[in-house]
């Protein structure tokens, strides 16, 4: 039984690792997906991800920029007459020991991963505001890339942990103004995930791949599979009384002090 | 797959939805009797399951009642402890057996049925364990104050075991459901409705419409949060708690 039937959903940084394979996985189940990025699918990727009976679109975006967040949303409606799940899932990484960051560090960040962030749920909420709820009761889910580090520090990421604390303060405050029109918010918090800048990293660095297998109780880093089949469980009918709420899925990092 | 608590409520609503999914059952519960009937239900449906009388109050037995799993399906590859007991009594007046009693079967119980299916998951390769919690391990709550200070010590269980048993492929995470429709929930909320002298009925909608979603779930909906927890789909999760709670619980 596919999930997603003919559910609409759009991913901001659909087009990175994650966006990619939640996709695919998303595709095979049936939805029709709109990759939002400032980036266009790598035609490769994009090709695997194409499934037999779904859609599977690209959309130019930059979250930072309300303008082109409200317009590729509108684009979305005209064509597609609903929205069902939107992800603001696009976000950086500019890890900097905290006496050092600069404020065009601190800017960057937080203006992908929190305003677009912010951008992107609003725009989505608010064309689901507007909607007639579903066959499930559901007029609409919104889901943010959260990361485990939402709960604990790691060394020299102070803006990127800033970014994803306020994403889940945004997922709560949003569940509870938005639940009684049925609109169910929630933060999937990924690991350490193989994917981007940390594959980059550990690849290179082997101080880091030591670091992140002391650090990881389950001892290796996270799949780009195991966030999208996070992001299923969050889209999909199973979890339809959760609202407000964190998956963490991070391998049990955020348990353990390291030095 | 082995339940405690699994001839009642959500216990039972778990029972059936994982053998839906092919795996085979152990209801463990005190009540033998609403064991056999679960069991019953599903052999009617030719599912394999056993049932097996339990106090989780005594460890003897608890090893007992896991062996008797192993002895039957030769291996354990996942437990969930589903079986609580919920004292209703208002903070001033809770007694030393109304505490006991709460940590006896959801703290000590759930502690030793994780540590012994654990020994056994360990020898054949890995497994699974989750631990039913609440909402209100962190609530203050002037009525359920033992319930809730027993979850919270159900959290903190959760979290060691995915500490220690993580190199043994055990992954241990915990679940929060929201107010559901069960026999314990509506006993508690007469109770609380009595003890406080409320009108039960107008505490019940009252405690339905102050949630977010404006209704309560039930045992089938959350089962479905279980089975997530128990697929391949969820093996990055470890020490994690997953909050199915309507948004009753923000913090």
């Amino acid at each position: 039984m596919p999930k997603l039937s003919g559910r609409v959903i759009a991913i901001t940084g659909g087009c990175g690792d994650i966006g990619m394979a939640t996709a695919r996985v998303f595709c095979q189940e049936g939805a029709t997906v709109v990759l939002l990025d400032v980036d266009p699918p790598r035609s490769s990727l994009g090709k695997k991800a194409r499934g037999a009976s779904n859609t599977l679109s690209y959309l130019p975006c930059d979250v930072r920029d309300r303008a082109s967040v409200e317009a590729v949303f509108d684009r979305i409606l005209r064509q597609h007459e609903r929205l069902d799940v939107a992800i603001a899932n696009a976000g950086v990484v500019a890890n900097e020991p905290f006496l050092e960051i600069t404020d065009e560090n601190w800017k960057a960040t937080l203006d992908v991963n929190l305003t677009g962030a912010f951008h992107t749920a609003q725009a989505a909420a608010r064309i689901m505001a507007k909607q007639k709820p579903g066959k499930n009761g559901i007029r609409g889910k919104v889901l943010f890339t959260g990361s485990w580090v939402q709960e604990m520090p790691w060394p020299e990421g102070t803006s990127y942990i800033v970014s994803k604390s306020g994403i889940k303060m945004m997922a709560k405050t949003m569940a509870q103004e938005l639940a009684k029109l049925k609109i169910l918010v929630n933060v999937l918090a990924p690991g350490i995930v193989m994917a981007g800048l940390s594959k980059k990293i550990y690849e290179a660095n082997p101080t880091f791949r030591k670091r992140v297998g002391l650090a990881i109780p389950l001892g290796e880093m996270q799949t780009v599979e195991s966030v999208a089949q996070g992001f299923l469980f969050l889209a999909s009918d199973d979890s339809n009384y959760m609202t407000g709420a964190t998956l963490l899925m991070d391998g049990g990092n955020s348990l353990v002090r390291r030095d | 797959m082995v339940i405690t608590g699994g001839g009642h409520g959500l216990g039972r609503a778990v029972a059936k939805r994982f053998a839906q999914e092919r795996f085979r059952i152990c209801i463990l519960d005190i009540d033998a009797v609403a064991a056999q009937e679960v069991v019953k239900e599903l052999h009617k449906q030719c599912y394999p399951a056993m049932f097996a009388q339990v106090d989780v109050a005594d460890v003897n037995s608890i090893q007992w009642a896991l062996e008797a799993c192993v002895q039957r399906f030769s291996r354990i590859d996942i437990l969930i402890c589903s079986a609580a007991v919920a004292p209703v009594a208002h903070y001033l007046e809770v007694t030393p057996e109304d505490w006991d009693r709460a940590f006896a079967v959801n703290v000590r119980g759930l502690f030793f049925c994780n540590q012994r299916a654990a020994r056994l998951m360990r020898k054949t390769g890995g497994g699974r364990i989750i631990n039913i919690t609440s909402p209100a391990s962190y609530m203050g709550h002037a009525y359920y104050a033992a319930y809730a200070a027993s979850k919270a010590a159900v959290d903190s269980i959760t979290r060691s075991g995915a500490v220690a048993l993580a190199e043994y492929n055990i992954r241990v995470n915990s679940l929060a459901p929201g107010r559901m429709d069960t026999k314990m929930q509506e006993a508690t909320e007469r109770k609380w409705a009595e003890l406080a002298g409320l009108n039960y009925e107008q505490l019940v909608e009252s405690r339905t419409q102050s949630l977010p979603l404006r209704r309560r779930t039930t045992p089938e909906e959350i089962a479905e949060a279980v089975l997530f927890l128990a697929v391949d789909a969820s093996d990055y999760m470890t020490g994690s708690r997953l909050n199915i709670s309507g948004g009753l619980e923000l913090s």
